[in-house]
């Protein structure tokens, strides 16, 4: 039986009707067409489907869609505002942190719930905001590198 | 080669594919969406082996949103296998199941939950048979058959290079051991799978997580009878490679026979599940080795008996074993070299491609004997390694010939980055130590297994009016930044920049054949095409250029946009104004061809095994400083100091991605982590939690250095990487962790409790 | 995934309602990070999930005279991130820090993570030592069921059929008492636990001998359970170094342990007495110190 959804991603909002057994990543990626979140393991395991609900960073391949509703969702593509990349995409770039890219959206939402909440974390905190995002071609290097540059570059201001 | 400053080789430039996977953009064959496209699943056998009896799928096909149920009999019934006369394995089962997971039939449906749903609804009859799991109960007589080869041997290899009875007889230490090496899951973060589209014009488009679209395309025509033009492989963006997808993968066929008989799109994707149960893991090995020395530290004899356990179809085994064996004679030039290659057939998971084929399995081995023969001659263990280096324009007793080799230099240059010598043999009391291991292995693809159609690569290259470039090349980009690599080539052959280039890789039907990502081959084989197509097509500019200038074709060259004469920089026009006068004042396009045969590596003789293994040789040397608790036996590596020689760096940026990745993502797991547990058959840790990764709170520091011994026959001098990075580390840890607290583990994955037990059993021997 | 219904219960009756309704078909939904995974894996097909999410005064921390007291519904980052179990009971937030990753532990539920019954849950040995009991209502009124007994048997609780858990309390601790949790897994982060030790000593006299010792093992049984070995061999005694590694070395000797994918029992064995040693080492510092 399908139910009315109302969504708020990245800013606007969705009425849908969706069946309750659909998780907040098949919703975003089909309904939606935002296929930047992935599934990786479908178990909540790799990290690939992180999103943000109200600011935190979630595993969306086991959230109910249903469970979503009245949160403020942001996925990767709502980073990018008029052409101009966010700060972290720009770095993340810069640094070499992307090579297949398929970890990367999910690295990026969840270095920025740390980066919203903890603007200057210390690299341990890097690390374990990062724990649950598994990369199998970058060695995490680069990654911690293009988190720990924006966290540098907002000292300065 | 002239040496003259680069305009991009040697740059630290941002990929060519950076922004589209930053902002999500970028399409996966997960993301891959047509009208009216179905979802496909595979049904998969519970039995390790079994004859199918029957196979029932009418309650399947009647279930609501099920359009078609296909079984071996809706397949040509062909055999695949990368050696082709070696091929048993199908895309669907007919007569036997040969491990738990095997490919009996497929479903394509309105939606996957349909799909599983009908999965259930298929009843399969089977016949259990005896299974066997160890490839050694395997060779016994007796044992179950698993296809009808005797004792279940694909292969047995002898081979003897120099005299190793003699050689041995002349050292004055041998060291002998038995090393093991397990299962290991690529554990790509994207899972295999691939959309198919067959339409009413026969012809068929897939798009695919393959690393190598035309082996592919030629796979496909093969398995489904379809001439080659009918059959087109598209890009995507993959979600990493590592071997898993070289070349065609059941999968592939699967979709392309449901889109087949439904005349819909269908996408098939492996569930994480089905990658850890269906996985081509690394293939496991059983090394029994025999190292031998002078006193003077010349390593003098290498004797091996080598069983890999095959699994239950063929797919890699034999050249993986053959490329593990080749290594013995190649690293140090050891001039006394005798092996026995048992490749066995059991009815597990069949195994693949994965980075550093063999390599890997066989340098812990060779790595761990070397630091062995150090001590006991009272040697350093760096300073013996230097001692037996190769060196530039050598051989080996093998036939190889080596062209560019930095391993001296790799050396050096770790023994000074990593504190070798404030650090070694001085860590015991805090359980500390360093330990180093080196590595040979191709940088340019090979050709041994196969024939002379397997390391060739082909590249177009047409300079519009306005002076840009579209490059085609048939590459795999899986993430190593081959879209990169190639454009930054194009673009310093051609003198323009990367912006001006737009790359068209992968795609079958535009691009040009590229036997694809596999064998660190793309940056010099490829690499070699692309420069070739790039100078054919300067060749045509400076023509005209010459006529414009009123100067003679020599004496031009193309750097920064324009053409100018040599001396005379003044005296220019740029690319764009002489592309132009191509178009529009001659009507003739400018386009270049390159193709890149590999004239340098042999196809090796099967009896002999003699000749030219690789075209370019890469090398590198790791050191690895750990710190182990010896209460848990947890070995944290602190540091692994990198040196590669790579002939040319083009993109410093991307090698370095290699190396950390390859030493923590991959190799730090394979030495410390990573084992597929399967007992009888079933695997028992199949998911991420079970099956140990790094994750960003296990992996240390990381140094890279770069050696370019410019090889005489690469792009610019560059030879390849994406294999090397992981080769030596697994042996520098556990010879690090030797020098730690005094204890070797010679099986794969090292774990805390093989340290444990190691130091009870040293404990045994030494009492304090 | 198998479809299924969401019903969405305003009340904790209504819950109850609810699960009695539609029997073995039902089942409960709190963060579903354990729940969704599993049905996801078609481990389970429950054709209706009862999500509580709704019932939003099940999220609370409370400190009270008799304790803390946790609402159901209240994640793993609520948990870590409060000042009041920071201030009173920080040995909680400790151990809750290690659970999983970041995304896992703003959904998951610390009462969800005990239901659930892993034999590696990091939560069900730590509370167990506490003394802590769940409150669990259903149609035929409220009763109390304390952990201690609760865990079954693999990813088998005591909650009963019809039960939904309220919340989790956790009695205050006596003065000069001191607690630890103490894990071993091979990963830095992210594992369940191989061997999870939580120990809780109080001392009394001039003299600081022990006068009550728990310690509760997770990860190496099927469900967690008491040393009672180790707690005996502790009472009435000083506690020092050379008296730990006696008891701990006597008490756990041949102690049972399991063999599975993540660890050889010999292997879980060391790993216990090491963990214990340990752990009895850091409680008995923490009595001392009066923290708990």
């Amino acid at each position: 039986m399908r139910r009315e959804l109302k969504l708020r991603v990245n800013g606007e909002d969705y009425i849908l009707g969706i069946e309750p057994h659909r998780t907040l990543l098949e919703v975003i990626r089909k309904e939606l067409g935002l296929t930047g979140a992935k599934e990786g393991c479908g178990g909540g395991e790799c990290g690939v489907c992180t999103v943000l609900l109200d600011g935190k960073a979630v595993k969306s391949c086991i959230m109910l869609a249903m469970d979503a509703r009245g949160k403020e969702i942001w996925t990767i593509e709502g980073l990018a505002r008029g052409g101009e990349l966010h700060p972290l995409q720009r770095s993340f770039i810069e640094h070499g942190a992307i090579q297949c890219g398929y970890c990367t959206p999910g690295m990026i939402m969840s270095a920025k719930a740390l980066l919203d909440k903890k603007p200057n974390p210390e690299e341990r905190e890097i690390r374990e905001a990062i724990a649950g995002n598994f990369c199998r071609c970058t060695g995490y290097l680069s990654i911690i590198e293009a988190i720990q540059a924006v966290s540098d570059s907002r000292k300065l201001v | 080669m002239e040496e003259r400053g680069f305009m991009v080789i040697g740059e630290e430039l941002p990929r060519v594919d950076a922004e589209v996977k930053a902002t999500g953009e970028g399409k996966y064959v997960s993301d891959i969406q047509l009208p009216g496209m179905l979802y496909g699943k595979i049904l998969r056998s519970p039995y390790a082996h079994a004859k199918i009896l029957n196979i029932d799928t009418s309650r399947a096909e009647r279930l609501y949103g099920v359009r078609v149920v296909v079984t071996a009999k809706d397949t040509l019934g062909k055999k695949f296998c990368i050696h082709p006369h070696l091929a048993n394995n199908l895309l669907l089962q007919d007569e036997k199941v040969r491990y738990i997971g095997d490919q009996v039939a497929a479903v394509a449906a309105i939606d996957e939950d349909i799909a599983e749903e009908a999965l259930d609804l298929i009843e399969v009859e089977y016949e259990e048979l005896p299974a066997v799991f160890d490839p050694e109960e395997a060779m016994k007589p007796g044992a179950p058959q698993v296809h009808k080869e005797a004792n279940n041997i694909v292969l047995h290899t002898r081979r003897e290079f120099g005299d190793a009875e003699r050689g041995f007889s002349e050292c004055d230490v041998i060291v002998e051991g038995r090393f093991t090496s397990p299962g290991v899951a690529h554990c790509c973060m994207e899972p295999r799978g691939c959309v198919a589209f067959f339409e009413f014009n026969g012809k068929l488009t897939v798009w695919s997580t393959t690393q190598a679209p035309h082996p592919l395309r030629q796979d496909l025509a093969d398995v489904l009878g379809l001439p080659i033009s009918k059959v087109r492989v598209m890009r995507a963006h993959v979600g990493g490679g590592f071997g898993a997808r070289f070349p065609m993968d059941a999968i592939d066929g699967i979709a392309s026979v449901l889109s087949m008989r439904s005349r819909k799109p269908v996408r098939v994707i492996n569930t994480r599940d089905e990658e850890f149960i269906s996985s081509r893991i690394r293939y496991p090995m059983v090394i029994e080795l025999k190292t031998g020395a002078k006193k003077n530290g010349r390593l003098w004899a290498r004797q091996t008996r080598v069983v890999t356990d095959n699994g239950a179809y063929n797919n890699h085994g034999i050249s993986v074993t053959g490329n593990a064996t080749a290594r013995l004679s190649q690293l140090y030039a050891v001039p006394n070299i005798k092996f026995e290659s048992f490749v066995v057939y059991t009815n597990n998971i069949y195994g693949g491609a994965f980075r550093g084929y063999g390599n890997p399995q066989m340098t812990f081995a060779m790595e761990t004997q070397v630091d062995e023969i150090a001590e006991r001659l009272g040697m350093d263990a760096a300073g013996l390694r230097l001692f037996n280096a190769n060196r530039p324009n050598s051989g080996t007793v093998s036939g190889c010939k080596i062209t560019s080799c930095g391993l001296p230099d790799c050396i050096e240059e770790v023994v000074e980055h990593s504190g070798w010598k404030e650090k070694r043999g001085k860590g015991r009391g805090k359980h500390r130590g360093v330990g180093m291991a080196l590595m040979i292995h191709g940088g340019a693809g090979i050709k041994a297994y196969w024939g002379k159609d397997c390391n060739m690569s082909a590249a177009i290259v047409k300079i519009n009016r306005d002076g840009t470039v579209d490059l085609y090349t048939g590459t795999g980009e899986i993430g190593q930044g081959s879209d990169t690599a190639m454009v930054q080539i194009a673009a310093e052959e051609l003198g323009v920049s990367l912006r001006d280039i737009n790359i068209v890789s992968g795609d079958t039907d535009t691009t040009p054949p590229c036997c694809g990502a596999w064998g660190s081959r793309q940056t010099f084989t490829a690499g070699n095409a692309v420069r070739y197509g790039a100078a054919d097509a300067k060749q045509q500019l400076l023509r005209v250029a010459a006529d414009l200038l009123e100067a003679r074709v020599e004496d031009l060259e193309a750097r920064n946009g324009r053409i100018s004469v040599k001396g005379s920089p003044e005296r220019w026009v740029s690319i764009a104004e002489a592309s132009n006068e191509s178009y529009a004042n001659r009507g003739t396009p400018v386009i270049g061809r390159g193709v890149n045969d590999d004239p340098w590596s042999d196809v090796i003789d099967p009896k002999s095994y003699y000749g030219n293994y690789n075209s370019a040789y890469a090398f590198a040397a790791q050191v690895a400083e750990v710190e182990v608790d010896t209460e848990t036996g947890i070995v944290r590596v602190v540091k692994l100091t990198c040196a590669h020689d790579v002939g040319r760096t083009i993109n410093p940026s991307l090698a370095r991605g290699q190396v950390v990745g390859g030493v923590l993502s991959m190799g730090v797991g394979y030495a410390l982590l990573e084992n597929l547990i399967r007992e009888n058959g079933v695997v028992l840790n199949g998911s991420f939690q079970d099956y140990k990764i790094p994750t960003a709170l296990d992996v240390g520091e990381v140094e890279c250095i770069f050696v370019e011994s410019r090889d005489v026959n690469g792009p610019f001098g560059a030879k390849g990487i994406g294999e090397p990075t992981m080769i030596p580390t697994a042996p520098a840890i556990s010879n690090a962790i030797y020098d730690a607290i005094g204890v070797r583990v010679r099986e794969l994955p090292i774990t805390p409790e093989k340290i444990l037990n190691a130091l009870r059993e040293k404990g045994k021997h030494n009492p304090r | 995934m198998r479809r299924f219904e969401l019903l969405e219960p305003r009340s904790v009756g209504e819950a109850c309602r609810f699960l009695s309704e539609y029997g073995e078909g039902a089942k409960l939904l709190a963060g579903g990070t354990a729940l969704v995974k599993l049905i996801k894996k078609r481990l389970i097909h429950p054709s209706y999930l009862v999500d509580l999410k709704g019932i939003r005064e099940l999220a609370y921390i409370r400190w009270e005279e008799e304790g803390l007291r946790i609402g159901a519904l209240t994640t793993l980052s609520e948990i870590e991130g409060s000042s009041v179990v920071r201030g009173q009971m920080g040995v909680l937030g400790e151990m809750v820090h290690g659970i999983g990753s970041v995304q896992i532990r703003n959904v998951g539920t610390l009462v969800g993570n005990l239901c659930f019954g892993d034999p590696g849950s990091d939560a069900a040995p730590l509370l167990m030592v506490l003394g802590a009991s769940l409150k669990v209502a259903s149609l035929g009124g409220v009763r109390e069921i304390p952990l201690e007994g609760f865990f079954k048997d693999f990813y088998e609780t005591g909650l009963g059929e019809g039960e939904v858990v309220e919340e989790i309390g956790i009695p205050v601790l006596p003065e000069r008492t001191g607690v630890v949790y103490l894990r071993h897994s091979v990963r830095a982060g992210f594992d369940p636990a191989v061997v999870g030790v939580g120990v809780v000593i109080t001392i009394g006299g001039q003299d600081g001998r022990c006068e009550e010792a728990r310690v509760v093992l997770g990860g190496v049984r099927a469900t967690p359970f008491r040393v009672e070995g180790v707690e005996e061999s502790l009472r009435g005694r000083v506690v020092g170094e050379s008296l730990i590694r006696k008891v701990v070395e006597g008490a756990l000797e041949g102690l049972e342990v399991m063999q599975d994918v993540r660890a050889s029992a010999d292997y879980r064995r060391q790993m216990v007495r090491l963990y214990v040693e340990r752990g009895i080492g850091v409680a008995m510092e923490r009595a001392k110190g009066g923290r708990a």
